[in-house]
């Protein structure tokens, strides 16, 4: 019983994990309808910056934490500007937005690589100690940290999409951009935000995912996986749904290793993800009029 | 992958028809999103198809069976990481290989690099285009098991050596008549592990391994190991090259309640994770790893200090003064092993040999003393290397006697 309730712990801890990506991914595919694989550069860009800001020069925590989420936000609403809007203004499809957002992902990774190394960084803002012990569940400051964020966020999320002009505004557009435009709605002002608030929440991803689980180039692409993963089972059309995916997500996967061996974590995952795809393509949370 | 393009096509021209009705649109719209996330979907395949086939031998598509000494110059490949998780064992062989080229003297020697990821797909492109277009006659490399696994079949059949420093897989004994190593097979390091363990009184071990050629190899051979000696083996869990949340496995390590946990890994990445959440986890259990577990990354985790890790040899103490002077750092894993690799091939180059078969034949008849031993390849080219147990005391490696 108790090894059942510290692996719902670990889900529970690995879906947030998931969700501090996916909420970002799912927001701006929300407003733009375009996968943006380069989500992973937000997080990555986060993490890095902590990393030089706090741990090689030294400078207060706080100060690189707010550095790293400022500039987390500004790489990804430039990364709009500089590479989606121009090709959108060329009538480019979707499918080379994708491409696009890949490369600019291994673009990055490999920047990163070449900057600071393939080792592993170790932020080193807190020290590795037992967890508390709550019952026989053991859990990090940190974790409940982790927690307690991706909560806030999706009710935060849930709020701003449903009770706020702006919020209202994108999905608007997300719905249908020519009537959003007709009724007087700024569509590339409600895109240039989707990408600022996504890489915000995908900087937010990178500080507390650096602390959990230390710095490496490679952490964006397998996040950006995760995330996908868990958009598609939550609602890809829904930020928190996706939210909700990743709990799904994270604990199917750790459930899933309890019973069969360990090596199928990452099957399970999939397998998920091809079972949501040929029965729900629409995820758990989408509303069903956009079926059709 | 066309016919979903062609599709998404269709849709665009028809989106753009403004006179439809609405609700058409909005069929066509949901469409055109479906197709979006399916292509999302194959990219993500083919991403994952990576980690997937991993370790899975490639044939090669330009196999050309002869190779020509066409430039005065004899080549002789490199290949293994040198980006990617496992890179530091990578540049400490390359740096291995660099200085017993400039203690070798030979001119007529150029070494070409390949980096590979230990990454079996890459490993068969480098392989490839290390045979087929730079025409090396000898290759040291790869680094990771599985790697070297992909690349053996066509270094065989190019006539070409394939010499490794570091790929310990017991599977590699029988990878070919051109391929040898110069670090013992995991036969050995299993057994010595197994001994090492039961001598300390375990007698409940778990153990947490990689899930591929290098950790399922480890893993079995110290399971029937110590088992023979009559230990048990309570949770053996594994883990994919790279993962950092290991937290499930070590949950029902935990639960299994053994005496010690042994790690094979050969990503930092997973290692360092591992050792961090044994911690978080309250697991007080002796700690063991494999020679993969000996590199810097781990030895900066602040609560792996007490660590026991079976390594192969560090090499000697010569080496360790001319390692020193060359580059201002102690051996690292494998770099005697990178420096005796090349040394071997550097002997036979020096005796006169040209090409691939002429210099396996060599390797088969040498015996030296290098920088990590005696050097003497048996049938299937093979070393028997002696083990040393090394324990981790204020951020280094310290050899217990």
């Amino acid at each position: 019983m108790s090894l059942l309730l510290q692996v719902i712990v670990n889900g529970l801890i690995a879906g947030s994990i998931y969700a501090l990506v996916s909420c970002g991914f799912s927001l701006i595919y929300n407003t733009n309808r375009f996968m943006h694989f380069a989500h992973g550069v937000s997080v990555l860009v986060s993490g890095y910056i902590l990393f030089t800001l706090f741990t090689l020069l030294n400078f207060n925590f706080y100060f690189a934490l707010i550095s790293s989420l400022v500039y987390s936000s500004f790489i990804g609403f430039l990364i709009f500007r500089i590479v989606y809007l121009p090709l959108q203004n060329r009538k480019a499809s979707n499918v080379i937005l994708l491409i696009a957002s890949i490369s600019l992902l291994l673009l990055f990774q490999n920047l990163l690589q070449m900057i600071y190394g393939a080792n592993v960084k170790d932020i080193g803002f807190t020290d590795i100690k037992i967890g508390y012990e709550i019952g026989d569940v053991i859990i990090t400051q940190n974790q409940i940290i982790i927690l307690i964020i991706s909560i806030i966020l999706f009710v935060s999320l849930f709020l701003f999409m449903n009770k706020t002009k702006l919020g209202k505004n994108m999905r608007a557009v997300s719905e249908n951009k020519e009537l959003a435009s007709i009724v007087g709605i700024n569509s590339k002002k409600v895109s240039d935000l989707s990408f600022f608030i996504g890489s915000f929440l995908g900087g937010i991803a990178g500080v507390l995912i650096s602390l959990e689980q230390n710095v490496t180039p490679y952490m964006g692409t397998m996040l950006t996986i995760k995330g996908f993963t868990s958009s598609i089972i939550g609602g890809i059309f829904s930020v928190p749904g996706s939210i909700l995916g990743s709990y799904i997500l994270g604990l199917a996967e750790n459930l899933g290793i309890l019973y069969l061996p360990s090596g199928y974590k990452d099957a399970i995952s999939f397998v998920l993800l091809f079972l949501f795809l040929l029965l729900k393509p629409n995820g758990l949370f989408s509303s069903k009029r956009r079926v059709n | 992958m066309a016919e979903k393009k062609d599709n998404g096509d269709v849709d665009e021209k028809s989106t753009s028809k403004k006179d439809k009705k609405e609700d058409n649109v909005e069929t066509q719209d949901s469409n055109d999103k479906s197709t979006t996330i399916t292509i999302g979907v194959i990219i993500i395949l083919v991403l994952l198809s990576g980690y997937v086939y991993q370790g899975i031998t490639g044939n090669t598509i330009f196999s050309s069976k002869t190779t020509e000494v066409k430039n005065e110059k004899i080549k002789i490949g490199y290949m293994g990481p040198l980006t990617g998780d496992a890179a530091s064992y990578g540049h400490a062989i390359k740096r291995g290989v660099e200085l017993a080229l400039k203690d070798s003297q030979l001119e007529n020697v150029e070494i070409i690099y390949e980096d590979t990821k230990c990454d079996g797909k890459e490993s068969v492109n480098a392989v490839n285009k290390l045979i087929n277009i730079d025409g090396v006659v000898a290759i040291v490399g790869e680094v990771c098991s599985g790697a070297t696994l992909a690349a053996a079949p066509i270094a065989e059949e190019n006539n070409v050596v394939l010499i490794s420093a570091s790929s310990t897989s017991s599977k590699i004994i029988d990878a070919g008549d051109y391929i040898f190593r110069t670090i013992p097979s995991d036969t050995n390091q299993g057994k010595f592990a197994a001994n090492l363990l039961f001598e300390n009184n375990i007698t409940n071990l778990s153990i947490l391994y990689g899930n591929e050629e290098y950790g399922v190899g480890f893993n079995d051979i110290l399971t029937s190991e110590f088992e023979d000696l009559g230990g048990k083996v309570v949770a053996s869990e594994s883990f994919e090259r790279g993962s950092v949340d290991l937290r499930t496995q070590l949950s029902k390590i935990k639960k299994a309640k053994p005496q010690a946990i042994f790690i094979v890994s050969n990503s930092p990445d997973s290692a360092v994770a591992a050792l961090k959440q044994i911690k978080q986890l309250g697991i007080r259990v002796k700690i063991y790893g494999s020679e993969g577990l000996k590199g810097p990354e781990v030895a900066a985790v602040k609560t792996a200090q007490g660590l026991i890790v079976t390594s192969v040899s560090a090499g000697t103490t010569r080496f360790a003064n001319d390692y020193m002077a060359e580059y201002g750092l102690s051996p690292e894993p494998f770099s005697p092993q990178g420096y005796d690799a090349f040394d071997a091939l550097a002997k036979a180059i020096d005796d006169g040999a040209k090409t691939g078969p002429e210099i396996k034949d060599y390797l088969y008849k040498e015996s030296f003393t290098g920088a990590s031993g005696d050097i003497e390849f048996d049938s299937d080219g093979e070393v028997t290397g002696t083990y040393d147990v090394y324990q981790l005391k204020n951020a280094t490696f310290v050899m217990i006697p």
